[in-house]
């Protein structure tokens, strides 16, 4: 009885010491590779491999641009564009191993152009009470913006110093440890922990500033 | 430690960073210094509510979404490229496009398989004859290929892939392949497969494991023995070796086996059109090869280096080993039940037919370079055929489609190409005159062979065949326009 084809061994010799493989070359590509091993293959036609910096960078980007835009169904849709715009932009990137810090920047850019977008539509909106509105006839019954889980503390990043914004992104939503963060951005170990320390510190100051607030209203 | 060592330390001890001692001392200050600990535990407040937000997030993904953006968006941008003309920038565009890949991947196996036909030829020697003698006695074998292959067309990033197969070959049962293909610039493997040629149905079997897919390909009767040529590889390159101009490169231990060793550098293993560097190594005792390492050039487009070891002569096989089982879950790809194309001159004259009404002209050259022009020339023209082939491939949703159109749409391609190197490897002086001819004219000769010793065959720009003498034949390209 034929066997399957997976059950169906062929003979495979042992390996020899001294023998000349070009097989050898062989071996799996790593879901780790840096940032720039995937943008080259993504500019030498790989498109599928750019599959790895969406996984990589969509909690960072979503946490980005909740802090920014607030509104959670938002910040997906703002990052799926930045994303975008990434992908087809990627051969003007000058370095690609900063390929994180550029793609923030044009999360900033679709972010501003969104909110520009929401301040007309509010703005025709007030113009014109009786024209039909995005989110029901009344304004009053208009749901309010769906805020993000945690949006106070993503707000708080968001408006951190862009140093220390990347350095708390990568850490707490790209996954990457202290010597990870290190490697990628090419700064001493320790510079990382003093970065994420004086970070905590701002952070810390933000969300007792935003508390203050919301006792005082 | 006092606290403003302390709290330089804080996070370095939060994150696990600090050496034993040093945690040490961190932990004793803490247990005694309130104000410290109170910094701490806020530390630790913060740090827990970002692990939790960034947890949260990552469970939201919009993977799927930007992927499928991209590809539409591809599809968009790829068909505006096409009707706004060529350039530097657009050919950039067209290169990133699945389809031109999927072109150039299929070009790639066409040079691969090509180089491999190149290697049949039955004139006979004396030096390596008993080796000959003795591998012709051989039923059933198993060995293995390493190769490396570089393709390079003006105006494109080379291609450079590595590709590592085990074959088992039997005179009775047939063929099986077990092949992986890997990107060798990144060592990313991009394709497995598992071939079996079956005889008794003429029929090639390709089941692809990783995607649990089966395409199955019916060869005509040329085909097919061309095919079995094919698999009797080391056999078939002795037999080659005997016919060229060849050295014998004395003896050696290879991994412990004493061998003699047997180099050809005659142009004629890649059919006049290129450099090649074969050596042989045989077994002094059993007279059977041992490795095989051979480097191939033709043309300055294609670069193959392969090494052919480990091989088991006579080997005991079963029938069940060349019967495959298609698994339930297997699932037949969009090749499925395609007709493998013979290199006939039926087949070339339909893949110039084919190139007139795709770009409205015939192809530069039958070579790599003419194959690939081609290709990118279908992107880029503006006949209804063209046109409409464009539109259906920029519809396509999945690459699966897109590959499958691809590959059903060069296969007058392939049958042209191929018939042209199957004359050159074959001696029959093949010329082709695409540079100059235009379609249409019955007098101008487009491609002719020798067929016998005063007796050419010629396809003319009409694309009717006919065969002439060789003072008919020199009128007629004496008639050529220049």
């Amino acid at each position: 009885m034929a066997q399957p084809p997976s059950a169906v061994g062929l003979r495979r010799p042992p390996p020899r010491a001294g023998g000349h493989r070009v097989g050898a070359r062989f071996a799996k590509v790593s879901l780790m590779e840096n940032d720039k091993f995937y943008v080259e293959r993504c500019l030498d036609g790989h498109p599928d491999d750019y599959r790895f910096l969406v996984r990589r960078y969509q909690p960072v980007l979503l946490a980005h641009l909740a802090g920014k835009l607030g509104h959670r169904d938002r910040a997906e849709e703002a990052a799926q564009e930045a994303l975008v715009r990434a992908y087809f932009g990627m051969d003007k990137l000058q370095k690609p191993e900063s390929f994180c810090a550029w793609l923030l920047g044009i999360a900033d850019l679709v972010a501003k152009e969104q909110q520009r977008k929401e301040s007309i539509r509010r703005r025709h909106e007030s113009a014109n009470p009786d024209a039909p509105r995005r989110c029901g006839a009344q304004a009053e019954e208009a749901p309010e913006p769906e805020l993000s889980q945690d949006f106070s503390l993503e707000a708080a990043v968001a408006a951190l110093p862009e140093a220390y914004r990347t350095v708390i992104l990568l850490r707490y939503y790209g996954g990457r440890s202290c010597r990870g963060i290190a490697g990628q951005l090419d700064m001493p170990l320790g510079t990382v922990t003093k970065t994420l320390s004086r970070a905590y510190a701002l952070l810390r100051e933000a969300l007792q500033r935003q508390t203050a607030n919301e006792v005082q209203q | 430690m006092n606290c403003a060592e302390c709290r330089e330390r804080l996070v370095a001890g939060l994150e696990g960073l600090l050496k034993e001692p040093e945690r040490q001392s961190l932990v004793d200050h803490l247990k005694v210094c309130q104000t410290c600990r109170a910094e701490f535990k806020g530390l630790q407040t913060l740090r827990q509510r970002l692990v939790g937000d960034g947890k949260t997030l990552a469970q939201s993904s919009v993977e799927d979404e930007v992927m499928d953006r991209i590809l539409r968006e591809k599809n968009v941008r790829l068909k505006s490229a096409v009707q706004a003309g060529t350039g530097l920038g657009i050919r950039r565009l067209i290169m990133k496009s699945t389809v031109v890949k999927v072109a150039v991947a299929a070009a790639v196996v066409l040079a691969c398989g090509a180089a491999r036909f190149l290697w049949s030829g039955t004139d006979s020697g004396v030096a390596l004859a008993d080796v000959l003698a003795k591998v012709g006695q051989i039923r059933a074998l198993t060995y293995q290929m390493d190769s490396r292959t570089k393709v390079t067309v003006p105006g494109m990033a080379s291609m450079e892939m590595d590709m590592k197969m085990t074959w088992l070959i039997a005179d009775d049962y047939g063929m099986r392949l077990d092949g992986t293909t890997a990107d060798a610039k990144t060592g990313q493997v991009v394709a497995e497969h598992r071939v079996y040629l079956l005889p008794g149905q003429k029929t090639m079997l390709m089941l692809e494991p990783a995607k649990k897919q089966y395409a199955r390909m019916v060869l005509d009767e040329t085909l097919f023995q061309e095919k079995r040529k094919e698999t009797n590889d080391p056999r078939m390159m002795i037999q080659q070796l005997l016919g060229c101009r060849y050295e014998d490169l004395g003896r050696k231990t290879l991994d412990g086996i004493e061998v003699q060793g047997f180099q050809s550098t005659d142009p004629a293993l890649v059919g006049g059109k290129g450099d090649a560097d074969v050596k042989v190594w045989v077994d002094t005792k059993t007279r059977l090869p041992v490795r095989v390492d051979a480097k191939m050039r033709m043309e300055g487009q294609m670069e193959m280096e392969y090494t052919i070891h480990d091989f088991q002569w006579d080997v005991a096989v079963r029938a069940d080993e060349f019967a495959p089982v298609i698994p339930p879950d297997y699932k037949p790809s969009l090749a499925d039940g395609a007709k493998a194309v013979a290199p006939t001159e039926r087949g070339a004259i339909e893949g110039l037919r084919f190139c007139v009404e795709f770009t409205g002209e015939y192809p530069q050259a039958l070579d790599l370079s003419g194959v690939m022009s081609i290709m990118q020339d279908f992107m880029k023209s503006e006949t209804p055929v063209a046109k409409k082939y464009q539109q259906e491939v920029a519809q396509m949703k999945s690459q699966e489609e897109q590959l499958a159109k691809s590959m059903e749409i060069s296969q007058p391609i392939q049958s042209l190409t191929m018939f042209y190197m199957t004359l050159s490897q074959q001696h029959k002086e093949p010329v082709y005159h695409g540079k100059v001819v235009q379609p249409g004219d019955v007098a101008q000769v487009l491609l002719r062979w020798k067929t016998g010793a005063n007796e050419y065959r010629v396809i003319f720009a009409d694309l009717h065949a006919e065969t002439v003498n060789a003072d008919t034949l020199a009128k007629l390209e004496a008639a050529l326009p220049q």
